[in-house]
């Protein structure tokens, strides 16, 4: 059998693959292999193939069942204090991705949650030491250590870089289509040098590179993803990104770049450079220019700026968001089939706009319910306790005091919690369901007759991305 | 009981879609092609059900490293199948009990952690704390004075944040005065090291001491004491600190609960709230307990040296006057009078001598009088 299949032009064989592999499996997965059709002959199956027409993704997911599963994925996270998140994640995952049918055959997400808290407690195991190396560190760089902050920060930043490539990889080989799973190749290590480069010459260009460095990391990210042994890549240009989004570009650093230039004009900058050379001093001569009136006009102008950039800049988001996500599935290619979108920008602006009543909505209901219980409680309590003297009254100590400070976090926890299990059921699903309906995938055929060729990878990188907040569905 | 039909096949091994026979036969289902050639046969002790969007059973077998996967569109086999796997269950029930061991073990874990965080990170810091090399708490000092410099030292008016600097007669006069008294407690105190003690301008009725042995009595306190023993039973305080080595505790304390509470928990929505609320009432607890030995350390040196043990009291209970401004236990703190207690308690009467001549405490108290402009 093995034989046979390295004919069939098989990359890599698989070890638990290999006869001996297969006969252990025999052994201990009860899996009996009597015969099996050779691939090539079951090819000819008639209805499965030649399908020459572009083929629309379907979305089967029932937004009811979401809704419970995360209602439900929220309470046990607070009772948990977080624990249950990766129990939560992989329920969501597993839902979205049996809810996405391509071609009559729905995704199959195969990690399970134990998998995500043992990758965790690894990565934390590899990051505390990295955390107490990087406080020495500043420590022994003495005069350094007033950079030592940024250090700090671009070391963490790189390894979030890292843990994102690599929980991708964790998720692709969870990710069963067919039969077949996918997986990733390439170096995690040299993605996150990558990243870091194009993060720098994006903040350097003011967010001008962004479209090049997004294609670039998402060639290699596609470079390097396989389904079964078939190869992707990924065919959009940075360039066309650009284009698209030149103009919502203008008007968010056009404002702000107006603000600082105005600022700049406006400011006196002789008075300031006199003031400097009287008070010698960096510290004092900041403290007396505080009451310089060109200078705070000057501020009030790029506060202007930054204020307006800041509207532009929510109110296009979704925009951006809608064009930059048809523009990446239009340059998805897996093979020979290719992805394109016709994801409509409106939809995206509905989604936000329905959270956003759905926000309203909620916090007037949940503080009518809290206001409501604590007054019910205080007239209950009115006879039983004296309010006007402690510990009910301000700085007195005591377990009202405690009782007061734990109901206010609870109070808060919750309602941040419902406001974020609203967030995922409105925005984040109702977008998974838009890009995945907005998808026509061309000469699909080539998908019908892929082989195996991967092995499952750890969780520590998803676990790592958790630990350093970068974690995402 | 319908025990054949029809379901599609994928082998794992390609992607290939098969349309196949389906009989569940004794303890095994067995999958065949069109043509009768038997392609799978699974125990149904080994298989498990997987996540499908309603109205399809996929199955395959669990914990294979190899996805094959069968597919059944039909309901009555389906429910055939189901009926007779023992593992598998659709009612959800397996997903429940996953549920409630995650929760039993959340609760585990979290009741450890807190009692860690209570009892566990202290008791480390106090442990780890003396054997950590005074060079590096010396580094920590010099990195933390930089920071609190910049902090502090607001004043506008030109005058260098240390006072007694300068070689006026006034200036050399009062530097003396503060360094015979910093040295006699000094000597009194035998500490791991050197103290490096200074009077800082500010208005503050206050003395900090940072890591390394570095203390800033402020310009407000002296301004506030009424005898010279005052001071010297808040520099005997801080001088606890500096011989607890409280501020290489606290970092390794900040850290600890860095660990247990910022990582291990908390990473969810809604929970920073949480976790700023249980490290700041637990950071406070530790202080609150550093605070305590650190007056019963200082009350203990005003003793040896031969000044009022009482002082101390005295001066936190004339600043602080009775209101309390937090609840107990956001204060990083315990409240003057409690302190004041807790300090008479150890003390006893006994022979006092004078900590400085009347012209030393004079010097003492304009030391920030005059400042050189810079």
């Amino acid at each position: 059998m093995a034989i046979r299949l390295n004919n069939l032009g098989v990359k890599s064989w698989s070890p638990r693959l290999s006869s001996a592999g297969r006969f252990l499996e025999k052994m201990v997965g009860g899996m009996t292999i009597v015969d099996r059709i050779e691939p090539a002959a079951v090819s000819a199956a008639p209805e499965f193939s030649s399908r020459l027409s572009p083929v629309r993704l379907r979305f089967l997911g029932n937004r009811e069942d979401y809704w419970w599963l995360m209602i439900r994925g929220g309470l046990l996270q607070m009772i948990t204090l977080g624990i249950y998140r990766f129990w939560l994640f992989t329920d969501m995952r597993r839902f979205l991705w049996a809810s996405t049918a391509v071609d009559d055959e729905t995704l199959e997400y195969t990690g399970t949650g134990l998998e995500l808290l043992i990758g965790f407690l690894l990565a934390i195991g590899i990051l505390v030491p990295i955390y107490a190396l990087l406080f020495v560190a500043s420590l022994e760089l003495g005069i350094l250590s007033r950079f030592s902050g940024v250090v700090a920060v671009a070391v963490l930043a790189g390894f979030g870089q890292y843990a994102l490539y690599r929980a991708r990889r964790y998720r692709l080989t969870r990710t069963v289509f067919r039969g077949l799973r996918f997986h990733q190749t390439g170096s995690a290590v040299r993605y996150a040098v990558r990243a870091m480069l194009w993060w720098i010459a994006t903040v350097l260009t003011l967010g001008l590179a962004s479209p090049w460095a997004t294609a670039n990391l998402e060639r290699y990210k596609m470079r390097n993803t396989f389904y079964g042994s078939l190869g992707g890549s990924f065919a959009g240009s940075g360039g066309r990104l650009f284009l698209r989004g030149l103009l919502i570009w203008l008007l968010i650093v056009g404002p702000f770049v107006a603000g600082i230039v105005a600022a700049i004009v406006t400011v006196d900058w002789p008075g300031v450079e006199r003031t400097f050379e009287q008070l010698q001093y960096y510290e004092r001569a900041i403290n007396a220019l505080r009451d310089n009136e060109s200078i705070s006009r000057g501020v009030r102008l790029l506060a202007g700026g930054i204020l307006s950039s800041s509207i532009f800049a929510i109110v296009l988001y979704p925009a951006y968001e809608a064009i930059a996500m048809r523009w990446w599935l239009g340059g998805l290619r897996l093979g020979g089939a290719a992805v394109a979108s016709d994801l409509p920008m409106r939809r995206y602006y509905f989604a936000y706009l329905r959270y956003l009543l759905y926000v309203v909505a909620f916090s007037i209901a949940y503080f009518a319910v809290a206001i409501a219980l604590v007054a019910i409680a205080y007239f209950a309590l009115r006879d039983s306790i004296d309010f006007a003297s402690p510990p009910f009254t301000p700085g007195a100590s005591g377990p009202g005091a405690i009782l007061g400070a734990i109901s206010g976090i609870v109070v808060y926890a919750i309602y941040i919690l419902g406001v974020s299990t609203i967030y995922q059921v409105v925005v984040k699903m109702r977008l998974w369901q838009v890009a995945i309906e907005s998808i026509l995938i061309s000469s699909i055929a080539v998908l019908d007759h892929v082989q195996a060729d991967a092995a499952t990878s750890s969780a520590v990188g998803e676990g790592l991305a958790d630990a350093l907040g970068a974690g995402a569905i | 009981m319908t025990t054949t039909g029809t379901g599609i096949f994928y082998d794992g091994i390609t992607s290939d879609r098969r349309k196949v026979a389906v009989e569940i036969s004794g303890e095994a289902i067995e999958v065949r092609s069109p043509d009768g050639a038997l392609l799978q046969r699974w125990h149904l002790a080994d298989i498990a059900p997987l996540a499908t969007p309603s109205g399809v059973l996929r199955i395959g077998l669990a914990n294979a490293a190899a996805a094959a996967r069968l597919e059944i569109h039909d309901q009555a086999l389906a429910a055939a199948l189901l009926a007779r796997t023992k593992s598998a269950d659709r009612t959800g029930l397996t997903d429940r009990r996953t549920r409630t061991k995650v929760v039993a073990f959340s609760f585990a874990a979290i009741a450890t952690l807190v009692g860690g965080a209570i009892w566990g990170v202290p008791l480390v810091a106090d442990r780890i704390a003396p054997h950590l090399p005074v060079a590096l708490e010396m580094r920590l000092g010099a990195a933390v004075d930089t920071r609190v410099r910049q902090m502090l030292d607001t004043s506008r008016d030109g005058k260098p944040f240390e006072c007694g600097a300068g070689d006026s007669p006034r200036a050399v006069a009062a530097r003396a005065a503060f360094e015979k008294l910093v040295s006699g407690l000094e000597a009194a105190a035998e500490l791991p090291l050197p103290l490096r003690a200074r009077v800082a301008r500010r208005p503050d009725v206050n003395a900090i001491t940072l890591p390394g042995g570095r203390i800033y009595v402020f310009d407000g306190l002296l301004a506030k004491a009424k005898s010279v023993d005052e001071v010297a039973g808040v520099l005997g305080h801080e001088i606890g600190h500096v011989a607890h080595r409280d501020g290489t505790k606290s970092v390794l304390e900040a850290a600890g609960l860095s660990l247990l509470f910022g990582m291990l928990l908390g990473d969810f929505t809604g929970g920073g709230a949480v976790v700023i609320a249980a490290r700041t009432a637990l950071q406070t607890a530790y202080s609150r307990t550093a605070e305590a030995a650190a007056d019963e350390f200082g009350a203990r040196l005003m003793f040896k040296v031969g000044g009022d043990p009482q002082a101390l009291g005295a001066i936190l209970l004339r600043i602080s006057g009775n209101a309390a401004v937090a609840p107990h236990f956001l204060l990083d703190h315990p409240e003057a009078q409690e302190r004041a207690d807790a300090i008479a308690k150890i003390s006893r009467p006994s022979p006092t001598t004078a900590l400085l001549t009347a012209p030393e405490w004079d010097a003492l108290k304009s030391i920030c009088a005059e400042g050189d402009p810079r």
